[in-house]
């Protein structure tokens, strides 16, 4: 098995009005390793997660996730990789029109699990992140600390290879944002890969893991 | 995987009819509107097959006089008939031979033309020729002319006679009628198709946030196809149910005005009734219909709108 799950070959990502996003980025990251994101607003950090995902597309490079090039991967092959990646979204896409329980299992319909493991892992998931007295509370009546909790166990019901968070600290207290990276440690231990995005390096220096910094599209250093 | 697939199945299904069962109110007005077009489709369906009814058994088709050579065997009468019996079933409804001596005695027993035929009644030689009257079950005038082709072609036929004008005219008549009926059905089912391919074009806009969260992670188009499929069918199966309902009570007060027209005319047409066979294979072209109009909604929405 290939140590290097994820491997950014002179990658370059364009969105339409030529907004230039990144810029010949190379960089690899092993199985197992986690990793943090850091720059500024608009250094390119979203913009990379999502190319992981297989949610955009690059423009010129090529993006290789556990041995597929998603450069070259058909929509239909992207959709079926995402199923095996956790991601943490910044504007959280909590759905608030069904409850918590009901918002982590989305996952697991998604891949057709059978309604007995839906209810064990799910309940499994809300419990590694503190969450499970809150099952059949509604979304609107949780903090912000546990809307992102919730996010965490939605995105690692699935037993995800790789997991990817795009600002899962961002506007949390530090006691909160703590808590949170703390999570991030436990499930680093159980072998996930993770890439997590920040824009404070503050907190992130504390953890002495390998920080890729960007800065205008561009690597840093 | 069977038992996988029933899963998903029938989590879609649940899925799709308790969005029904929460909010009937907001689904009311679609089944409606589509019961409507599906009962226009269905009254359309049952006036094309009374009329075909009414036609077989009202409408008098042409009728072939096939005379035969004076020197006619019994030997070439039936060489005639098993050609006949050979020949396309639907066309000919049935046939009767005339005898030379049978006509001559039918003219002997009628005082009406006793005074006409006087010379052939005095005649020593019976002059008449056998004849045999073929009467048929259609009007098209390429498989009459076909038929009239093939019998003139056989020994011992001296001359065979039929009302080709006629028969054209009621051909065009009820071919026109056909086009007419055909063109509205289309017109009826293309309606169909976009009434709901818009309903789901609309659903998806409500579950915008659900769709796109799916989409993003990593659901596939036929995850977030298979419960607006089954959505939209359980409207189509109650919209059809209603549109039954609708098609009954529209045979039932047109026979009421048919029942006193057919007195006062001497006629019998009557709309038959939708039987139920046919309301389940309606149903199940309609449904082929519906998945085809979720295809192009949910294919249309992906394409414009949502996240890949």
């Amino acid at each position: 098995m290939d140590k290097k799950i994820i491997n950014f070959e002179q990658v370059s990502k364009i969105y339409s009005g030529s907004i230039s996003a990144i810029e010949n980025i190379s960089f690899s990251i092993d199985r197992g390793e986690l990793v943090f994101l850091a720059g500024h607003s608009g250094a390119g950090k979203s913009t990379i997660l999502k190319l992981i995902a297989g949610i955009e597309t690059a423009s010129s490079g090529n993006v290789i996730v556990n041995g597929f090039d998603l450069s070259t991967t058909k929509l239909n092959h992207r959709t079926f990789i995402r199923q095996h990646i956790g991601f943490i979204f910044q504007d959280h896409k909590i759905l608030y029109d069904r409850n918590v329980f009901d918002n982590v299992r989305l996952s697991l319909d998604i891949m057709e699990y059978p309604e007995d493991i839906i209810k064990e892992r799910v309940l499994s998931a809300l419990q590694s992140v503190g969450l499970e007295d809150k099952i059949k509370s509604t979304p609107e009546s949780l903090s912000g600390g546990e809307q992102q909790r919730l996010c965490i166990a939605r995105a690692v019901v699935h037993q995800p290879k790789i997991l990817l968070a795009d600002e899962p600290t961002a506007n949390l207290d530090r006691d909160n944002a703590l808590k949170i990276l703390e999570l991030f440690k436990i499930f680093h231990k159980a072998g996930v890969t993770i890439i997590i995005s920040a824009h404070d390096e503050s907190i992130l220096n504390d953890y002495g893991r390998r920080i890729i910094s960007l800065s205008h599209g561009q690597l840093k250093g | 995987m069977i038992t996988k697939l029933f899963t998903t199945h029938t989590r879609s299904f649940i899925a799709a009819s308790s969005k029904l069962i929460k909010s009937p109110t907001e689904h009311i007005i679609n089944i409606l509107t589509v019961s409507i077009i599906i009962a226009i489709l269905s009254s359309i369906f049952v006036i094309t097959k009374s009329s075909a009814v009414w036609e077989k058994n009202n409408l008098s088709f042409p009728q072939i006089l096939i005379y035969l050579n004076q020197d006619a065997k019994q030997n070439d009468v039936s060489k005639l008939e098993a050609t006949i019996n050979h020949f396309n079933q639907k066309i000919i409804k049935n046939y009767q031979f005339v005898s030379k001596e049978q006509g001559l005695s039918e003219l002997q027993n009628d005082p009406q033309l006793k005074s006409i035929t006087s010379d052939v009644l005095a005649s020593s030689t019976n002059p008449l020729p056998d004849i045999l009257v073929v009467n048929t079950n259609s009007s098209s005038t390429k498989l009459l002319d076909q038929l009239t082709k093939r019998i003139s072609s056989l020994p011992m036929v001296d001359n065979v006679q039929i009302d080709t004008s006629y028969a054209s005219k009621i051909d065009d008549l009820i071919n026109f009628v056909k086009k007419i009926a055909t063109f509205l059905q289309i017109v009826f089912v293309i309606m169909f198709v976009l009434v709901l391919y818009n309903m789901i074009r609309l659903q998806m806009l409500l579950c915008k946030d659900e769709i796109n969260v799916s989409r993003l992670i990593g659901a596939s188009d036929s995850f977030i196809m298979r419960p607006l499929a089954y959505y939209a069918v359980l409207q189509v199966t109650l919209a059809c149910v209603i549109a039954y309902v609708l098609v009954n009570l529209f045979i039932n007060f047109v026979n009421g005005l048919f029942n006193q027209l057919n007195s006062l005319f001497g006629n019998s047409f009557l709309l038959s009734n939708l039987s139920r066979i046919e309301l389940i294979e309606m149903l199940c072209i309609l449904i082929i219909f519906t998945i085809f109009a979720v295809f192009l909604a949910v294919r249309w929405v992906f394409k414009n709108s949502y996240a890949q």
